[in-house]
């Protein structure tokens, strides 16, 4: 089943098209990495998902809920926003009890819980709290209504090294229960690296690539080698080249069947093949651009 | 809206509204030091304080939160941190305002009970009828739905605006002064008596204001979520909202601009004065002017829930027009059906001029045949000379009359003469006019003469009162001992009724006619016509100590006694005086109506009747 | 206790599997102790739970773990031996083809690249 599908999903804000027919689908359970520099459409792309921006056209499902405007995404689905904001002028409890009056599924004691484990003290007041405050409410708020989707947004950004430890093991908690599906962003996805089954690669308001994390980590190698013929440099789509000098160059392929054509294609000689390390292959994925190189 | 979010904006604004409460508060002390400073009664200024915090603070205090609601809901933490809650964007919006009409109502009620606390009851301020501020123009006029609706008015105008603009202040000054404009236009309006049209156009503009505020909830965070790119469509909203707010008040103030201009034309002094006089219930008549006015009077009405409560010398009745019904009906009453004013005709007929939004009705209550009619072209009734007239301006000089029955028969067609003159010689040829004649000296009517004991002070015809069933008419004149007011009786005879103190008599159900002379005394001409002996009541009023009205309401004068109500009592005196029965009645009691077997008098909820021992009975409210 | 590298070409459950094998065969787990639950081990190494099952699921087919009724998973009695006999044959079949890369004058360098290349042709 899919915990998240959309086909040809399109929406213009002031003249601009932000989402330009997004389309993809994840499978219940599955933990997606989403890769994207800014403005690429990802904040456009949570609203519509979350049921807060309506999109131009295409479908949208979420749990196998279309938006509606009525709010029964967000209450079935846990979010956590890159900057976490929640009234000044409450207290961590308040919080809690304001959000528990309005998420059906709300648990307390579960929040409870979380708060214990986070180190949180619901006496807190929100007025001038400090980042790590607010980033573990975030994830109690997020977490709290036992949502089957999380949708997490920099879930990890500014906070000190401990707190992002605990968030982390938060996540890594929920996700030993059954059919957790998580989309998450980051700017460090290295340490979400064991988490991850899948990346999805975000670019011009479009899904322009998605890889398996295992393939990723299988295949993802750079080929130099050097050229038989210096006017005919192989054209392999997928394949990004790197450079070299004269007649030795190298490119970093993300899949096996590029990687094949490439060393199929005949166009090099003696190719040296090696693995590419993780953290490179996302840096190579974010340079994608409408499905092209850039 | 949601339970939890409407506690979540209460919470968010409840400053915006604890500083209008503080601001209020804080008067109650200046109030006392204003009247230690200046002698003033302290009474006196918290009265007038306590009046503008009404009339004025309560729309200010709902300005104040609705912008304050406004704006929090337009700002981005509140957005950011509310957009990820499940309930709509819609119902964040919703529950803003109406967790900011709920601070302004508890504000509203705030001052209000603070005014019962210091006694002065919240009908002081809203039912200004109650002679509070002893002006017989706003008779019967109930202030709290006006009131009610300027605060909506001014509390969604704020609302919408701050949310468009982000900026409460703004926001709350610019509605501030739409409404302000609207106001202004219906207070012209009332000035001129074109209050309905008014109502209209301002219950309008509320109205769209709030569809206003509700399509800006419905449209949702969009506006300012993605406030850079959605900038345009603001800044349409903002126009557009503020077409809304401005077009009705323009349309008031084209209705009230119209009707200025032709106020000259209103105010040519007779036909002015003739119209005017049978629009006002109370004493202010000029001197003469009662005979003008004596048909007119001895109906009590009150609109209850679907009808008309009818007091008068045949009893107390339920009045109830047939098309009442239906259930707008039932809701918009209170706004859209309002009595004008009621008379008895010379042919006793009583007739009830309601308005019923949009349009008046003149309505024969009893007769041959109870029967209304509409009058779509904006003309107005009014009882001149025992005759009820329709009456319109056709432009800026000319005034058109002409006779109901008429009109009735004849719709437009009715025959329609021009001016008041035209009227008065019509009715000089018809009996029963008295005219004064022989240089002022004798009186003549239906082929009688009288030979007047002094000379007549007005040459304005003479309308005869019902003395015992027979006409007899009262005409002021200036004798050797000053002006008095003659008696003319049917048998041709004349006396000297009263001394001229003052401008107005009255009538009694059992034909007793009465005027209060000078050092609080009480004449009266019996129903046979003949003269008696004044009565003090100089005694009771020490006794009652500063009744709020400085004149007792006779109810009956017979037997050397009279019965008056008075400072919240009935009382009997006798030929001399004294106090023979004192009886307490309810609290509040507004108007009086004497019967031929007791009294009818209204509270502000109900009607009651009381017989001459003073025994009490409720006049159950139609339906 | 174990560490892994989320970033490397390893996956994830092999690297688990030879962190849990060194473990018994350092002798830190005995035969018969309790095997580390999922959870915790997913939570101290960052890595999805399901990735430690599929580990652990892996070495009880090995024999490396067993499971038992009312025990949940222990190492299994054989298991110090199984574990170092896979890691003694990777180091005599590694010292081996040092020695005979040092004889063929190829640097650190490159050995490292050979290593590597194999990895990737294995896979």
């Amino acid at each position: 089943m899919n915990a998240l599908s959309f086909h040809d999903v399109t929406r213009t804000l002031g003249g601009r098209r932000v989402l330009d027919g997004a389309s993809g689908a994840a499978e219940q359970g599955t933990v997606i990495g989403l890769l994207g520099r800014n403005g690429e459409g990802q904040t456009t792309w949570f609203k519509v998902l979350r049921d807060l921006l309506a999109a131009d056209s295409g479908t949208v499902e979420v749990l196998g809920l279309r938006p509606d405007g009525s709010g029964r995404i967000r209450q079935a689905t846990g979010y956590i926003p890159e900057r976490p904001t929640f009234h000044s002028f409450m207290s961590v409890a308040e919080v809690l009890a304001l959000r528990a009056s309005l998420f059906h599924k709300w648990d307390s004691s579960r929040a409870a819980a979380l708060c214990e484990r986070l180190g949180l003290d619901p006496a807190t007041r929100l007025e001038g709290a400090s980042k790590g405050t607010l980033g573990k409410l975030a994830w109690v708020c997020a977490a709290a209504h036992d949502p089957a989707l999380f949708l997490l947004d920099e879930p990890t950004s500014g906070l000190d090294a401990l707190v992002r430890e605990e968030v982390l093991s938060g996540l890594v908690n929920e996700l030993g229960e059954a059919g957790k599906t998580v989309l998450v962003t980051s700017h460090r996805m290295d340490e979400l690296a064991g988490l991850l089954d899948e990346v999805w690669v975000m670019a011009g308001g479009r899904i322009v690539a998605v890889h398996a994390l295992d393939g990723l980590r299988a295949d993802a190698c750079v080929i130099g080698g050097r050229l038989r013929s210096a006017d005919a440099p192989p054209a392999v789509p997928g394949a990004i080249p790197l450079g070299g000098e004269g007649l030795v160059r190298s490119w970093a392929v993300l899949d096996r069947a590029t990687r094949e054509r490439l060393l199929g294609c005949g166009a090099l000689e003696s190719p040296s093949v090696e693995p590419l390390p993780l953290d490179r292959a996302f840096s190579h994925l974010l340079c994608l651009k409408g499905g092209e190189l850039r | 809206m949601s339970i939890p979010l409407i506690r979540l904006e209460l919470r968010k604004n409840r400053l915006a509204a604890a500083s209008a409460a503080a601001a209020f508060l804080v008067t109650l002390p200046v109030c006392r030091l204003v009247s230690a400073a200046t002698g003033l009664e302290l009474k006196l200024s918290l009265d007038a304080a306590l009046t503008a915090w009404v009339l004025l603070g309560v729309p200010l205090a709902a300005a104040l939160v609705g912008a304050a609601a406004g704006a929090s809901a337009a700002s981005r933490d509140a957005n950011e941190c509310e957009a990820l809650l499940p309930p709509s964007p819609g119902r964040r919006a919703f529950s803003s305002l109406a967790a900011s009409v709920l601070l302004a109502a508890a504000f509203a009620a705030f001052v209000l009970a603070t005014g019962a606390a210091l006694g002065m009851p919240p009908s002081r301020f809203l039912s200004p009828g109650q002679k509070a501020w002893g002006a017989s123009f706003w008779y019967g006029l109930e202030l709290s739905p006006l009131l009610a609706i300027a605060a909506l008015d001014v509390l969604a105008g704020a609302w919408t605006l701050s949310r468009l603009l982000g900026h409460g202040v703004a926001g709350g000054l610019l509605a501030l002064a739409a409404s302000a404009l609207t106001g202004a236009a219906v207070a012209v309006c009332f000035g001129l008596q074109i209050e309905h049209h008014a109502w209209g156009a301002s219950c309008l503009k509320t109205a769209f204001v709030l569809a206003a505020a509700g399509a800006l909830a419905k449209v949702g965070a969009g506006v300012v979520a993605a406030r850079g790119a959605e900038r345009r469509t603001g800044a349409h909203g903002l126009a557009a909202v503020l077409a809304l707010l401005l077009l009705p008040a323009a349309a008031i103030w084209g209705r009230a601009w119209t009707e200025l201009r032709m106020l000259d034309a209103r105010a040519t002094p007779l036909e002015a004065e003739a119209v005017y006089r049978y629009q006002s219930f109370d004493g202010r008549y000029p001197r003469g002017s009662r005979a003008l006015a004596a048909a007119g009077e001895g109906a009590l009405l009150r609109t209850v829930r679907g009808g008309v409560l009818v007091a008068d010398a045949a009893g107390v009745r339920a009045l109830v027009p047939e098309q009442n019904s239906g259930l707008s009906e039932l809701l918009l009453e209170p706004f859209k059906v309002w009595v004008h004013g009621s008379w008895r005709d010379e042919k006793g007929v009583l007739w009830i001029e309601r308005y019923v939004s949009p349009n008046t009705e003149l309505w024969r209550a009893e007769g041959p045949k109870a029967e209304s009619r509409r009058m779509t072209d904006g003309g107005s009734i009014s009882m001149i000379g025992g005759v009820p007239l329709k009456h319109r301006y056709p432009d800026a000089k000319r005034l058109l009359l002409a006779p109901v029955d008429e009109y009735f028969v004849r719709g437009d067609g009715a025959a329609w003469f021009e001016g008041y003159k035209t009227f008065l010689t019509r009715r000089r040829r018809e009996a029963p006019a008295g005219l004064v004649a022989c240089g002022g000296t004798c009186l003549e009517a239906g082929g009688r003469r009288w030979k007047l004991p002094g000379a007549a002070l007005d040459p304005d015809p003479v309308y005869p009162d019902e003395a015992g069933g027979r006409r007899a008419y009262l005409v002021p004149v200036r004798t050797a001992k000053g002006e008095q007011v003659a008696l003319c009786r049917a048998d041709g005879t004349t006396a000297i009724a009263w001394p001229l103190h003052g401008s107005t008599y009255q009538g009694l159900p059992d034909g007793t006619l009465f005027s209060f002379g000078p050092g609080s005394t009480l004449w009266a001409v019996g129903p046979g016509g003949e003269v008696g002996e004044p009565l003090s009541y100089a005694r009771l009023s020490l006794e009652l100590a500063k009744p709020r009205s400085s004149r007792p309401a006779v109810m009956r004068r017979a037997e050397g006694k009279a019965w008056l109500v008075w400072g919240g009592k009935l009382t009997v005196l006798d030929a001399e005086g004294r106090t023979v029965l004192s009886r307490p009645l309810p609290d509040g009691i507004e108007e009086t109506v004497p019967l031929k077997d007791g009294f009818v008098f209204t509270t502000r909820r109900s009607a009651w009747f009381s017989d001459w021992t003073g025994k009490l009975r409720r006049v159950e409210n139609p339906r | 206790m174990i560490r892994i590298d989320p970033l490397s070409p390893t996956p994830l459950n092999e690297q688990i599997k030879s962190g849990l094998r060194g473990l018994i065969a350092r002798g830190a787990l005995k035969p018969g102790e309790p095997a580390p639950t999922i959870r915790p081990l997913a939570e101290a190494l960052k890595v999805n739970p399901n990735t430690v099952a599929r580990a652990i699921r892996e070495l009880v087919l090995e024999g490396v773990l067993e499971t038992k009724r009312g025990e949940g998973t222990v190492v299994a009695a054989g298991a110090p031996r199984k574990a170092s006999d896979g890691l003694a044959g990777v180091r005599d079949g590694l010292r081996e083809a040092l020695s005979q890369a040092r004889r063929g004058g190829l640097d650190w360098d490159d050995i490292t690249m050979l290593v590597r290349r194999a990895e990737r042709e294995d896979l």
